[in-house]
């Protein structure tokens, strides 16, 4: 796993890009990016956000790897920056996980944090 | 058990300061406070919110409704702006706007249970809080509708009658310097949504409610002496808790105190002598 992610992106790993492409080909989209924010929530105060968009708002941070379009919205980023975002599938796989140096701590799911 | 006569006053009303009220506004108004705030916001349309910090306690508690899907008015209990402020932190990429206002009346109407002949469910902005066969009614009033309650010739009560009510009835009034509390601890079950899915603090909340593991409870106490609020409750030399409101009485003290439940097991009546 990633674990040295500049504070000046946000990093998603393979297994998590080829895993939203497979989404948004079920969609049948032709044109797509994923949104990652985070938004007020979540047992622990803040809770993320993944969305599969068409494209990125005027106010979004543009990131391409691996052949997928990341979207952040400039006021979610400062909250995500340096995050390392994988996807672990099989029985005891968690799905999308966030991997995120700015959280003080998480709620038991991972799904919201605190900072 | 009961703690005073005063009850033979009911039905009464007791008008209280002004209050300002906000409107929350925006595409995502009623999913922010939902995700804000212990109520089921989408199924409960007027009632009261506990808006707890992800340690689940207490910031504010509010009164509110629904005015459509886009648009929520609600009245702070601290009545200043840190809990706007706290909410405002949140708004990050929802489409919400807290602004405030204009102010409104706040009158406390007491009534027993059994009673229907007021009508003030039709109110816009209401809370109500019940306990045994009493009822607690805040309403929110603008100036041309204050008249509306002559008719009913309710008694008008004074604040220490308005304090031994309260206290009578397990109502506390949540203030900025109040200490630490959880709304389970303030007996404020009824407006928590167990099933409605995460809110800020809702994973201890749900953890304490579930396991029982409440630590603390509202007791009513006497005491010969003015205790301050928040001071400690010393009992057998140990510290059993905390003062969170009282009223002087012509024999002393009557207060409402946050003690742990092992302690306040000890009295049979419920009432701690101080």
């Amino acid at each position: 796993m990633e674990t040295n992610i500049p504070i000046n992106t946000i990093k998603i790993s393979e297994k998590a890009c080829e895993k939203v492409k497979e989404f948004a080909n079920n969609e049948s989209r032709d044109k797509f990016g994923l949104k990652v924010a985070v938004k007020g929530g979540g047992c622990s105060g803040l809770q993320y956000v993944l969305e599969i968009v068409e494209g990125p708002d005027d106010s979004d941070k543009v990131i391409s790897q691996n052949g997928l379009e990341v979207y952040i919205p400039k006021k979610a980023y400062v909250y995500l920056a340096g995050t390392y975002l994988d996807y672990t599938d099989g029985l005891n796989g968690k799905g999308f996980e966030f991997k995120n140096p700015n959280a003080k701590s998480s709620c038991g799911c991972g799904d919201s944090f605190s900072v | 058990m009961k703690l005073s006569n005063i009850d033979k006053y009911i039905p009464c009303i007791f008008s209280d300061k002004t209050f300002s009220i906000f409107s929350m506004v925006g595409d995502d108004a009623i999913s922010f406070l939902d995700r804000m705030s212990t109520n089921n916001i989408y199924k409960i349309n007027s009632s009261r919110t506990v808006i707890t910090d992800n340690k689940g306690s207490i910031i504010d508690i509010l009164t509110y409704k629904v005015i459509d899907e886009k648009n929520i008015i609600f009245v702070s209990d601290i009545g200043s702006d840190k809990s706007i402020e706290y909410m405002k932190k949140y708004i990050i990429i929802d489409d919400v706007d807290i602004t405030s206002q204009e102010r409104l009346n706040k009158f406390i109407i007491y009534i027993n249970n059994s009673d229907d002949s007021l009508n003030l469910e039709k109110y816009r902005l209401i809370n109500k809080h019940e306990y045994k066969n009493l009822t607690r009614y805040e309403i929110f009033l603008e100036d041309n509708e204050i008249d509306n309650f002559d008719k009913y010739s309710l008694k008008k009560i004074s604040i220490q009658e308005k304090n031994t009510l309260d206290i009578e009835m397990r109502h506390i009034k949540i203030n900025e310097s109040m200490i630490k509390a959880n709304p389970l601890e303030l007996g404020l079950i009824d407006i928590i949504s167990f099933d409605k899915g995460c809110y800020v603090g809702q994973e201890v909340i749900a953890r304490l409610h579930n396991y029982k593991k409440v630590s603390r409870e509202l007791v009513p106490f006497y005491s010969k002496s003015e205790l301050e609020i928040n001071s400690k409750i010393i009992f057998d030399s140990k510290s059993i808790g905390n003062v969170l409101s009282i009223q002087k009485k012509s024999d002393g003290f009557l207060g409402l105190s946050l003690v742990k439940k092992k302690y306040a097991s000890y009295y049979p009546k419920k009432v701690i002598n101080i």
